[in-house]
């Protein structure tokens, strides 16, 4: 068994108007990789071509220790795949899709998906159609908790969901990585989710990445120094990594915020979020 | 691939009983007039009517994302499409069947009425064009725009149908020779339309 769930090398994918740029990642296993990025950044088409919906002009990508080559398609009972909005048939219900997933996944865990949809509170012969945003989403994280999955892939599963439903999802993510053997790559861009569940994210913008980095070092090393024009120009331009002008005020991200504090001891420097590091990396100047 | 014909049979009979009421309606008048026009064309509607509604489902799996998910489940391009082929030909019986009944009922019932057998075979015949012609298109342009390519492929479908027996009328003349001829030339078209279709959905991008 290797180290990593999902290794990602090169990956290339070609479009009119879009191009998706040798991007390259790796999932842990254990781990939770948040891919962020704004809209229409390669977040999808990077998971699309993963999934095999699309076709990559080029890249390698291995899935639980399988090259493509050696892949047949009995890996995906060991794949969870929940993509944003609905994912089943409308004129079914869940006893239902039990019996099409009984059907279709070898590794398929019946008693694990009522267990599932009773926590839930999800009815069982509700057609799909009459389920809110919200239901839909939750049962398409069942289904894919339900078949022994080993590698969850979520494209903007928690988008458009109150903080109810997204809070009993994420800790459904949480739950699930507690077997050191499963992972998680999800991609959102609600980046606050994130922040709250991934061990890394990956930041794409432009159909590149733009940095892949721990979720703690971000949260913790990452700073915004706020400055003004005086001190903004004072400062050693090999410690700013972007850096943005606002009415009267500079923002510079630095790496190391409490070396740069020791360097710069009358600057003012703040934690990051993950969104505002985002915010920067787009608006921003290098 | 037993998983993925289970749901197309449940996304199928979600539009049966609009299907179901149209049919037994035309089939009540046939019963009661045992008129052989009426007869006529509920044999062609009910067949054409019932494979129909397994490729109206294809629409609906676009729209709910499920076309996407399949791709993802442990089952090969292959069985995709193979499952729907099998789910038309699965419907196709189901509206022969029907067809067969209400027939053979409305004989003993008026006596009897049309060739039967001129009757099913371009029944059969319109409603296999209907399908041979649906999945290629569909996923060539895309099963979100499943509904034009249905109307473009009934119309196309009737007038090859109409036009190919017409073409062996002209030059076979024992009937037996002519329907086989005809029945063999539309199962070609359909299994032909089924090795194009493979194709084109081996490198479909959703």
């Amino acid at each position: 068994m290797g180290k990593y769930a999902l290794e990602v090398e090169g990956l290339t994918k070609k479009y009119k108007d879009f191009v998706l740029k040798e991007i390259s990642f790796r999932v842990p296993r254990g781990s939770i990789v948040g891919l962020i990025g704004e809209n229409g950044a390669g977040k999808s088409t990077a998971i699309n071509a993963i999934l095999g919906i699309i076709q990559k002009d080029a890249g390698e990508i291995s899935i639980l220790g399988k090259q493509e080559q050696e892949m047949d398609c009995s890996i995906r009972n060991e794949i969870g795949v929940v993509f944003d909005g609905n994912n089943f048939s409308d004129a079914l219900s869940p006893e239902k899709l039990n019996h099409v997933f009984k059907n279709t996944y070898t590794t398929w865990d019946e008693s694990r998906y009522f267990d599932l949809l009773k926590q839930l509170s999800l009815p069982r012969n509700k057609k799909i159609k009459d389920f809110s945003k919200g239901m839909r989403m939750k049962l398409s994280v069942i289904v894919a908790l339900s078949h022994n999955s080993k590698l969850l892939i979520l494209d903007e599963a928690t988008s458009g969901l109150d903080p109810i439903v997204r809070d009993d999802i994420l800790d459904m993510f949480l739950d699930f990585v507690q077997d050191e053997n499963n992972s998680i790559l999800v991609s959102s861009h609600i980046t606050s989710d994130l922040e709250k569940v991934a061990d890394y994210i990956v930041f794409i913008h432009n159909g590149k990445v733009v940095f892949n980095k721990s979720k703690d070092d971000l949260k913790y090393k990452y700073g915004i120094m706020r400055c003004g024009a005086a001190q903004f120009d004072s400062l050693d331009k090999k410690d700013m990594i972007v850096y943005r002008k606002r009415d009267y005020e500079w923002d510079v991200l630095v790496a190391d915020k409490s070396s740069a504090q020791k360097k710069y001891p009358k600057a003012m420097i703040d934690a990051a979020t993950i969104d505002e590091i985002m915010l920067l990396y787009i608006k921003g100047e290098k | 691939m037993k998983g993925l014909l289970i749901n197309n049979f449940y996304s199928s009979i979600g539009n049966i009983k609009l299907f179901l009421t149209i049919v037994l309606a035309v089939a009540a008048i046939v019963l009661v007039t045992g008129n052989p026009t009426a007869q006529e064309l509920f044999v062609y509607i009910t067949i054409t009517a019932l494979s129909i509604n397994a490729v109206v489902s294809s629409r609906k799996d676009a729209i709910s994302n499920w076309n996407k998910f399949e791709i993802t489940m442990p089952v090969r391009r292959t069985d995709i499409i193979k499952s729907k082929y099998l789910s038309y030909i699965f419907w196709l019986g189901v509206g022969t069947g029907l067809a067969l009944a209400v027939t053979m009922v409305t004989m003993l019932v008026h006596g009897i009425g049309n060739d039967i057998y001129s009757m099913f075979a371009l029944g059969i015949g319109i409603s296999l064009f209907v399908g041979a012609l649906f999945f290629p298109i569909a996923y060539l342009v895309g099963t979100d725009k499943s509904e034009t390519v249905l109307i473009i492929s009934v119309l196309v479908a009737i007038t090859l149908a109409v036009l190919i027996l017409n073409v062996l009328n002209q030059f076979i003349s024992y009937f037996i020779v002519r329907m086989a001829a005809f029945i063999t030339i539309y199962i070609l078209f359909f299994a032909f339309s089924y090795v194009i279709t493979l194709r084109i959905y081996a490198k479909k991008e959703l």
